[in-house]
């Protein structure tokens, strides 16, 4: 091979040594927007508290407090906000990371696990969990586990019939898995429609409420059962990330480069139902995070999934738990469902971006 | 010489149409094997095959004399490289980036220095480091096509830290080239050749195909119907034969048509090894 000029190798370096500074800038901002958000959240609501109080009863929290008006506070803190903003975290995590995953896996940036149908389907089977529920069981009282439960069994079971009807001699096409997807979504759509129909006022009044997303029913028993089925993901991500990048190539030229890429695939779509389903589970339907959030880390920091993967996560939290703050505050002392929050503001955004990028999405 | 790639009665068939059939063909180290034939002949599937990934539904196709069906994913990554004809991306990669995915896999255990060099040494090689910074998506098909040179490049210089024989594929390398980055590309393979790899590349030019070819392999309709070296397989009865074109070869145009050869700027055709 030929040797290198010197200035073109110093500026080479240069371009490398820039894009690094700016992940690493990026990152501390990413960061610190995270905890500034988590700081304020926790002291939002009806019992206000600063910055500076939040931290002493967090930091105070295993010693114990002796003063009774913090040991109110701190009862609040711990027992109501911090699982809330933890549930916050996760869900946005999950939706973000779960939104760039199914953008790599179909090479194609509009990708959403709303947009395949997964997240329909888990709306599908909480919404029949809650209306048909009460006529099967006699007793009328539903098990608590039955909503999650069944908004986890339905993301994964669209999961699982998108990827039977699109995989043929062990090859999955990603055309077939996004019109099936598009196809379940509009089928899921239309059942939960006709559910609403034949449900009574205080099942449509439930159904309703939930499908357009709240954070609000958080407890630690949700953290808990949240945990499961996020922190996987989060692990995986370096090993996505690399098989992601060189998917980006092609599914053939990812297999030349020497990815594993039906077992790739695979995963990524377990972690994505299993992600979505435990999301929807705990907060309902909470729209355009996963689409949104991936989409601007890319505009700052380039498309490689190493740093993609965790931007997203970072940013799907702090945004998720920035807009339900915002949804706690705005109609106070009632409280806007985060789905409609998320909505409101993430479609115009996204179509903002998109007449901003005009033809860029071909590719 | 050493056989990198052995295939023996190779063929292929799917949905009841056969694509290829009786295939027979061996890649050497230091050798450019160049197969050329019309459209429809059976050489990108020739080629999927020959890199992993088609399964063969007859024959068997060896590396070093170890059947490809054993070898994973990543193993076979070392043992070859493939050039795609083009490559689309639906994310803006930079073309540092994209030359740098031909080192992300295989290539993980190097040093992240060595890794870098490496790229850079592959964009100079395939004339791109000019365009390390710019976004993949912005650049022209044919330079493109440079940059997933510069990245398969990289693979190859990765995969030569675990395998000393090594094969690479190139599916039509110089259909958006301009002249001087066709030549510049088969100068490449040829010096890739020099260092005991071996090149088997698509082409539809049959002046850089005679100009860069140690051996060359004709199909039609999915059988491969002559192999040997460029002199002795060009014949004015096989291209009439194979293209359907009543073209002679070695007869020049009439004197007030210009013409420009490739082999010129050569220095003799034939192998050193």
């Amino acid at each position: 091979m030929t040797a290198i000029a010197p200035e073109a190798a110093q500026s080479l370096a240069a371009a490398v040594a820039g894009r690094r500074k700016r992940t690493v800038a990026t990152f501390s901002a990413l960061s610190a927007a995270c905890l500034l958000v988590v700081l304020l959240s926790i002291g939002t609501g009806a019992v206000k508290l600063s910055p500076a109080q939040v931290l002493d009863i967090l930091l105070s929290a295993s010693g114990g407090v002796s003063d009774p008006a913090t040991a109110g506070h701190a009862l609040v803190v711990v027992n109501i906000r911090l699982p809330r903003i933890l549930v916050g975290l996760m869900v946005g995590a999950a939706l973000a990371v779960s939104g760039a995953l199914m953008q790599g896996l179909f090479r194609n940036p509009l990708a959403d696990p709303g947009l395949v149908g997964v997240s329909a389907g888990a709306g599908l089977a909480a919404a029949a969990t809650i209306v048909l529920g009460d006529r099967l069981l006699a007793a009328g009282a539903l098990p608590t586990a039955a909503l999650p439960g069944g908004a986890f069994a339905g993301g994964l079971a669209v999961t699982a019939l998108l990827y039977g009807m699109a995989t043929r001699q062990g090859r999955t096409s990603i055309a077939v898995m996004l019109l099936a997807g598009v196809a379940i979504g509009a089928l899921a759509g239309s059942l939960m429609g006709l559910l609403s129909y034949i449900s009574d006022d205080r099942q449509l009044r439930d159904v309703t409420f939930w499908m357009l997303g709240s954070l609000g029913g958080a407890s630690w028993s949700k953290v808990t059962s949240l945990a499961p089925a996020v922190l996987p993901v989060l692990v995986a991500v370096p090993f996505l990330a690399r098989g992601l990048n060189a998917l980006v190539l092609g599914e053939a030229e990812a297999f030349h480069l020497g990815m594993p890429v039906q077992r790739l695939k695979r995963l990524c779509i377990v972690l994505v139902a299993l992600a979505v389903g435990a999301s929807v589970a705990v907060s309902g339907i909470i729209g355009f995070v996963g689409i949104v959030v991936p989409h601007v880390l890319r505009l700052a920091l380039g498309a490689d999934h190493r740093v993609l993967l965790p931007g997203s996560a970072l940013l799907g939290g702090t945004l998720l738990v920035g807009a339900d703050m915002l949804a706690r505050t705005i109609v106070a002392p009632a409280e806007l469902p985060i789905g409609i929050l998320t909505s409101l503001l993430g479609a115009p955004f996204f179509l903002w971006l998109l007449l901003k990028r005009g033809g860029s999405f071909e590719a | 010489m050493t056989r990198l790639l052995e295939a023996r009665d190779l063929g292929f068939a799917i949905s009841g149409r056969t694509l290829v059939a009786e295939a027979r063909l061996t890649i050497a180290a230091g050798e450019l094997v160049v197969v050329i034939g019309p459209n429809g002949a059976g050489k990108s599937t020739l080629l999927r095959l020959l890199d992993g990934e088609l399964r063969p539904t007859t024959g068997s196709i060896t590396y070093g004399g170890t059947a490809i069906g054993t070898l994973p994913a990543w193993r076979l990554a070392c043992k070859r490289a493939v050039l795609p004809q083009a490559s689309r991306l639906s994310f803006p990669f930079t073309v540092f980036e994209v030359a740098r995915l031909g080192l992300d896999g295989i290539g993980r255990a190097l040093p992240g220095a060595r890794r870098d060099l490496i790229a850079w040494s592959a964009l100079e090689t395939a004339d791109v480091a000019h365009l390390a910074g710019r976004a993949y998506q912005t650049l022209s098909g044919g330079e493109q096509q440079r940059a997933q040179f510069a990245r398969v490049l990289c693979q190859l210089e990765a995969g030569r830290t675990v395998e000393a024989e090594q094969v690479l594929f190139l599916d039509e390398p110089t259909a958006s080239l301009d002249l001087k980055h066709q030549i510049g590309l088969l100068e490449a393979a040829r010096a890739l050749c020099d260092t005991g790899i071996g090149v088997l590349a698509i082409l539809h030019d049959l002046n850089i195909a005679a100009a860069y070819a140690h051996k060359l392999v004709v199909m039609r309709q999915g059988r491969v119907v002559a192999s040997g070296p460029p002199a002795a397989v060009l014949t004015d009865a096989l291209v009439r034969e194979v293209f359907e074109v009543p073209l002679s070869v070695g007869t020049l145009p009439p004197p007030e048509v210009p013409f420009l050869l490739p082999q010129a700027g050569r220095r003799g055709a034939q192998p050193a090894a």
